[in-house]
């Protein structure tokens, strides 16, 4: 079967720098990865070359999505195919609305499968369930996207964009950081919904933290643009009590 | 009724030699019938225009303005007062206003007085050459305590190569009313490329009088207007002005807060594209303690078009605690157009909370890719944006048809000239 997700040997960067050295990477369905590393390791780069932002560049290598060359799509046809990345910082976007900019999204994406869109009260009805399960205020429906909501809320959001979106690959930088343990759990409880036998998470974060209510299936130690070391859960708690200085030591 | 000079010409109007007064309008003006209360305005106004005269090159009030054209359209020959009686400021009045015509002798003193009052302190020149050779003055009142609950619509029309129009609304105390104001599409004339409306209204708010007003430019011919509102204590504005610009258009937005807790929310939403024009001149003067002035103009450039807008607010001396912000948005799709912003304060009170800002930008490009990353594409991103830039400034006003009406045209023109 068809990785959800391979990279081969990727050398990418951004500004003419290279960040990520020669990354290379398998996801299979079913799969959750965590990559972690230390600041400044390309973590955020790798999910954002993956995702298509404009300002990154790719120097070679190759990025497969069930197979399909991904470097020459665009961000949004990257996210029609199935792509989810949810954002280390998510902007805010005043005056557009929130759940309007969620329909857009998911209509686009049904769009591309060849499925009729849904209209505004069936959307809203899907939107209520997920947000429901997410223990999402309901007076963020109709805000502008993100706008004036707090850290923690942000985040919540880019989650149940996840929920309602349904990617097939989700890459998630970083969202468990800036959220209390409430928060967390409830993100978690939103990222575990969305495992299945049929789609692949990638979990990019700094702290073990997450990995105890999301267990991955494995995980990677990026530094200094490369994968020092793959392993299972346990590299995870390896981190978290020597740090990375041993894995960079090696290398 | 007001006094008004018995000989015409009054002295001050022939100063020979006035280089700087063309003579299409001195005849123009001279020409004028003598009628008591239209009389007082007009010489006022006239004055008013007389001792400035024709903007000139480094004029603060036209930085962005390409004077040459200004001073041609202000010299063409005003169409006389005998001419179709379609042009000029129409509307249909409705149980709790009076109208009254400054060329009959019925108008109330009072009216006359204050009109007057502002003729004589108008310091732009286009305004006062509306008021002194509109061959109607319009005047309206609506009584104490009136709350009209649907819109008011007032119109301008032109008709002709040159239409002057002027308007003096006042809103009694504790009235309340909805007015939208519609400037008519202008006759296309040969040569210089279509019509030409100079017009001004002052609107004058009563002690707690509330005014929603709303306003749409004409899409084509060549437009000077002059909004002034003035208001007395605790009186309330809310203003929206949209326009798609045109060959040239100037609109000129004063307000004074003559009295304590007068507010005013001034917002502006224009969408400039193709060749077309559009130029906001604003000045809000804080006259007295504790009132609250806003404004937010956006406009988004495209094609060759050219926005700029030149705000200014003033807080006097005994202006305590006033509340100013004005934030001057300009969002630019292409590369030809310009944008220029002139954001201002003159503060002379040491007690109050003022803020400025203006900005000139391309889409911001986060927001771009996080939409991108969701799967809209890049067009229906664009838009997205773009529609929530604008609605920023258009969604306040309570005058909901109207506001539709202006966005529809707004989006059309995004359209269009993209």
């Amino acid at each position: 079967m068809t990785a959800i997700l391979e990279i081969k040997d990727l050398k990418a960067g951004h500004s003419g720098l290279e960040i990520l050295k020669g990354i290379s990477l398998k996801i299979e369905a079913g799969e959750v990865h965590a990559i972690m590393g230390p600041n400044g390791s390309g973590k955020s780069t790798l999910s954002k070359i993956v995702a298509g932002h404009p300002d990154y560049q790719v120097i070679s290598g190759e990025i497969l999505f069930h197979g399909k060359n991904l470097l020459d799509l665009p961000a949004d046809q990257r996210a029609r195919l199935g792509i989810f990345l949810g954002f280390q910082y998510p902007v805010e976007i005043p005056g557009v609305n929130n759940s309007e900019f969620l329909r857009m999204a998911y209509n686009s994406r049904r769009k591309e499968k060849g499925l009729e869109e849904l209209d505004p009260f069936d959307f809203q009805e899907l939107l209520t369930e997920k947000m429901q399960f997410l223990e999402v205020d309901d007076r963020f429906r109709n805000r502008g996207v993100n706008e004036g909501f707090s850290g923690g809320e942000k985040k919540r959001n880019e989650i149940l964009q996840m929920a309602v979106l349904e990617p097939s690959l989700a890459i998630l930088d970083e969202t468990d950081s800036g959220l209390d343990v409430d928060a967390l759990k409830i993100v978690s409880k939103g990222i575990n919904a969305l495992r299945k036998p049929d789609n692949a998470i990638l979990l990019i974060t700094h702290y073990q933290r997450l990995l105890d209510y999301v267990q991955p299936d494995f995980v990677h130690v990026l530094a200094q643009g490369r994968i020092l070391k793959s392993g299972g859960k346990d590299l995870a708690l390896e981190v978290e009590t020597r740090g990375y200085d041993w894995l960079t030591a090696v290398a | 009724m007001t006094a008004v000079a018995e000989t015409s010409p009054p002295q001050f109007m022939r100063k020979a030699p006035v280089p700087e007064i063309p003579e299409t309008l001195l005849s123009a003006f001279e020409s004028i019938p003598e009628l008591p209360a239209a009389s007082a305005v007009r010489s006022a106004a006239w004055k008013s225009f007389f001792d400035r005269g024709l903007p000139r090159t480094n004029d603060e009030d036209y930085s962005f303005t390409s004077i040459s054209e200004i001073k041609s359209l202000l010299s063409r020959n005003p169409q006389s007062s005998d001419l179709d009686s379609q042009s000029g400021f129409q509307f249909q009045t409705v149980t709790g206003i009076e109208a009254f015509s400054l060329n009959s002798s019925s108008t109330p003193e009072a009216l006359v007085s204050a009109w007057k009052n502002a003729a004589v302190e108008e310091q732009d020149v286009a305004s006062s050459l509306a008021m002194a050779l509109s061959p109607q003055l319009n005047a309206l009142r609506l009584k104490a305590g009136t709350h009209l609950e649907q819109p008011f619509p007032i119109v301008c029309k032109s008709n002709g190569e040159r239409t002057d129009a002027a308007l003096f609304f006042r809103f009694e105390a504790g009235s309340s009313a909805k007015v939208t104001f519609d400037s008519a599409p202008l006759a296309p004339v040969g040569g210089m490329g279509g019509g030409y409306l100079n017009a001004s209204a002052v609107f004058r708010l009563g002690a707690n009088a509330e005014l929603d007003f709303a306003q749409i430019d004409p899409a084509e011919g060549a437009q000077t207007l002059k909004l002034h509102f003035i208001l007395e204590k605790g009186a309330k504005l809310r203003f929206l002005s949209s326009s798609t610009g045109s060959r040239f258009q100037r609109l000129a937005v004063e307000v004074d807060l003559l009295d304590p807790d007068a507010e005013v929310d001034l917002r502006g939403a224009a969408v400039i594209g193709g060749s077309n024009r559009c130029h906001r001149h604003i000045l809000i003067h804080h006259h007295a303690p504790d009132c609250v002035s806003r404004q937010l103009f956006k406009a988004v450039v495209l094609g060759s078009g050219r926005s700029s807008v030149d705000g200014t607010v003033i807080v006097d001396r005994g202006a305590q605690h006033t509340d100013a912000k004005q934030l001057l948005r300009h969002l630019m799709l292409s590369k030809e157009g310009r944008a220029d912003s002139k954001p201002r304060l003159f503060i002379h009170a040491d007690d109050v909370k003022c803020g400025h800002g203006a900005t000139v930008g391309k889409m911001d490009a986060d927001q771009l890719f996080y939409l991108r990353s969701r799967g809209l594409d890049m067009e229906s991103a664009n838009s997205l944006l773009t529609h929530a830039f604008l609605g920023e400034a258009l969604d306040a006003s309570a005058l909901t048809d109207f506001r539709e009406a202006a966005r529809i045209r707004l989006l059309t023109a995004l359209e269009q000239k993209s």
